[in-house]
């Protein structure tokens, strides 16, 4: 284990990473299109960051993991500080998140400044999405135009329920009632999964990647992959089902269309699995 | 949408599990907090990403333009863990030994059309190699010719599967990017068809990484590895070894047409033909392997004899 405990080994770590910090300064720029003056200085506010109160960041570090992969999240998590002071908190609009997880990415790609032929190029090529290209400019028709950046307030935003219907609607109490029904059961099902299968259920189904992306994302085989998701839908489909619902009847009840899950992984005590999603 | 405060802790335990050195409860709660903290999870997924583009840049400026999606975490880990894999990795090279001294080789793995198609020689499109009709076959599988591969039983689709496995490891073999993409599209379609939905993304992906200019040949070549691997493992029984067969005989196909017989004289190749020739696969196909295998041993081999044995399969195989 190698300790960072005291200010002097501390500044000979940042001395000797000064490079790769600075390297990685540079790439979350450059991937967020930042201008070179821009990532000049976000890289002095990071230096900065790194050398107050006596090196604190780095003489925290207790050597649990390799000293190049922390300061990768330490020069990530700085610029992610960086980019919501300049640009406010960034959320997906409530009709991207509707249309899915292919809306909600080209909507990041035009705030990160791509335009729209960049975007869907970066789709299709990089991506592989399963959206043609004529879908993904339908897609980006039906998206609202944002002028700038948005500028929006945490409060605001939690406030805000994206998939619930505006207005009443009195003819639908039965639905609301069992959409409430199938949400509450689909959070307990969820909830009873692996942590790991959720957040391999999470990447997959909400952020439309595939498993070979959620393979090396997570670093792990991905043949594998193919039978722990079937085998984690197959128990949630047995827990509900034990518990008085169908699996069509929680897709109709929440609205969904296809087969697939398409839960929004929402699993805060409070929180709503299933209401917010598609 | 959740998102709860970072805390400079909180930055080392998820670098730890970037590193894959967390187990047990600390892996579980890390788990557990990107699947309800969504400013937990970006943080994590926007630094795999940043390690990932730092990993392609390390290989060199010749590597990163072939590899647009870098070195996986996997390979991070394993950098980061080397201090006590060595030991690991000697006991698993001496298991694996052991293994294959006890299990006959042809059992111990499926027959990958990509272990024999290396010894097919040059570069360019399948036309100029195989002639203009390469693409122009009529399925006769198993007597029946339906178009809609929507129709076909999973020993049908496993089999035309194993014949476009075969063209689309030949064309990455030559470099024809057009046939990857094309042969890419229909595993796609055939996948799909026969309900192995999980597969329809990594035969798109592959589709679409074909078209790419900067895309280097290996490295498509082992993304073509790879889907194989993926196809051959969601077959077993009857399905994987109509998958072999389908294989088999395009590859003898192709190979007898470009009057190649390199192909011939491998070693995985020769198994699998003896494998077949054990199974039962009706007295018409067994005659023309008989066949292949006859004509490969010749001093002087008759190709076009091979090319039709090898493409009579389709048909025979429902004898």
């Amino acid at each position: 284990m190698t300790d960072v405990d005291n200010r002097e080994a501390a500044e000979a770590l940042f001395l000797e990473k000064l490079p790769l910090l600075e390297r990685l300064a540079r790439r979350v720029g450059r991937r967020s299109r930042f201008s070179d003056d821009r990532i000049e200085d976000f890289l002095s506010q990071l230096e900065i960051k790194l050398i107050e109160n006596d090196y604190e960041i780095l003489r925290g570090y207790r050597g649990e993991a390799s000293v190049d992969t922390f300061l990768a999240v330490v020069v990530t998590n700085a610029f992610r500080d960086y980019r919501t002071h300049l640009w406010g908190k960034w959320r997906p609009s409530a009709e991207a998140r509707r249309r899915g997880p292919a809306a909600v990415r080209l909507e990041q790609l035009r705030r990160d400044g791509f335009s729209d032929a960049e975007a869907i190029e970066r789709l299709v090529r990089n991506e592989a999405v399963r959206e043609t290209r004529e879908e993904l400019e339908a897609l980006l028709g039906a998206l609202p135009a944002r002028t700038g950046r948005s500028f929006v307030g945490e409060e605001a935003v939690d406030a805000v329920d994206v998939a619930r219907p505006v207005g009443p609607d009195p003819e639908d109490g039965l639905r609301r009632e069992g959409s409430r029904k199938a949400g509450a059961l689909l959070e307990d099902a969820l909830r009873n999964l692996p942590a790991e299968d959720l957040l391999i259920l999470k990447m997959h189904y909400r952020d439309g990647v595939p498993l070979s992306g959620v393979a090396r994302r997570l670093g792990v085989r991905q043949r594998p992959l193919y039978t722990r998701r079937d085998r984690a839908l197959r128990r949630l489909r047995g827990w509900l089902e034990e518990a008085g619902m169908t699996w069509a009847e929680v897709r109709s009840s929440l609205g969904w269309s296809g087969s697939e899950l398409r839960a929004d992984f929402d699993l805060r005590p409070g929180g709503d699995p299933a209401t917010r999603s598609v | 949408m959740s998102s709860t405060t970072i805390k400079p802790q909180d930055l080392e335990e998820l670098a730890a599990f970037v590193d894959g050195r967390l187990s047990g409860a600390r892996k579980e709660a890390v788990e557990r907090r990107l699947v309800t903290d969504d400013g937990y999870y970006e943080l994590y997924l926007e630094t795999v990403e940043l390690l990932e583009g730092e990993a392609g840049e390390a290989t060199g400026p010749a590597e990163v333009v072939a590899h647009p999606a870098p070195a996986p975490v996997s390979e991070r880990r394993s950098r980061s863990l080397v201090s006590w894999w060595v030991p690991v990795a000697a006991v698993a090279a001496a298991a694996t030994i052991a293994v294959l001294v006890v299990v006959p080789p042809f059992l111990a793995r499926p027959f990958s059309v990509l272990s024999v198609v290396g010894a097919l020689e040059g570069t360019g499109p399948m036309t100029a190699r195989f002639g203009e009709e390469w693409d122009l076959r009529r399925w006769t599988t198993f007597r029946s010719a339906q178009p809609d591969s929507a129709q076909l039983t999973p020993e049908q689709a496993a089999y035309r599967s194993g014949v476009h496995l075969a063209d689309l490891a030949v064309a990455a073999r030559l470099g024809d990017r057009e046939a990857v993409a094309r042969e890419a599209r229909r595993l796609e379609g055939l996948v799909a068809a026969g309900g192995f939905l999980e597969l329809e993304p990594v035969f798109a992906e592959l589709g679409a990484s074909a078209g790419d200019p900067e895309l280097d040949a290996a490295t498509l070549q082992r993304r073509v590895a790879g889907a194989a691997a993926d196809l051959a493992d969601t077959r077993a029984g009857v399905e994987l070894l109509y998958l072999e067969v389908g294989q088999f005989a395009r590859a003898t196909e192709l190979a007898a047409r470009a009057g190649d017989g390199r192909l011939f004289a491998q070693r995985p190749y020769r198994r699998l033909l003896a494998k077949l020739g054990h199974r039962q696969l009706g007295p018409e196909a067994a005659a023309l392997l008989q066949t292949i295998a006859g004509e490969i041993e010749a001093e002087v081999p008759n190709w076009q004899r091979v090319a039709e044995s090898a493409a009579g399969l389709d048909s025979a195989l429902g004898g």
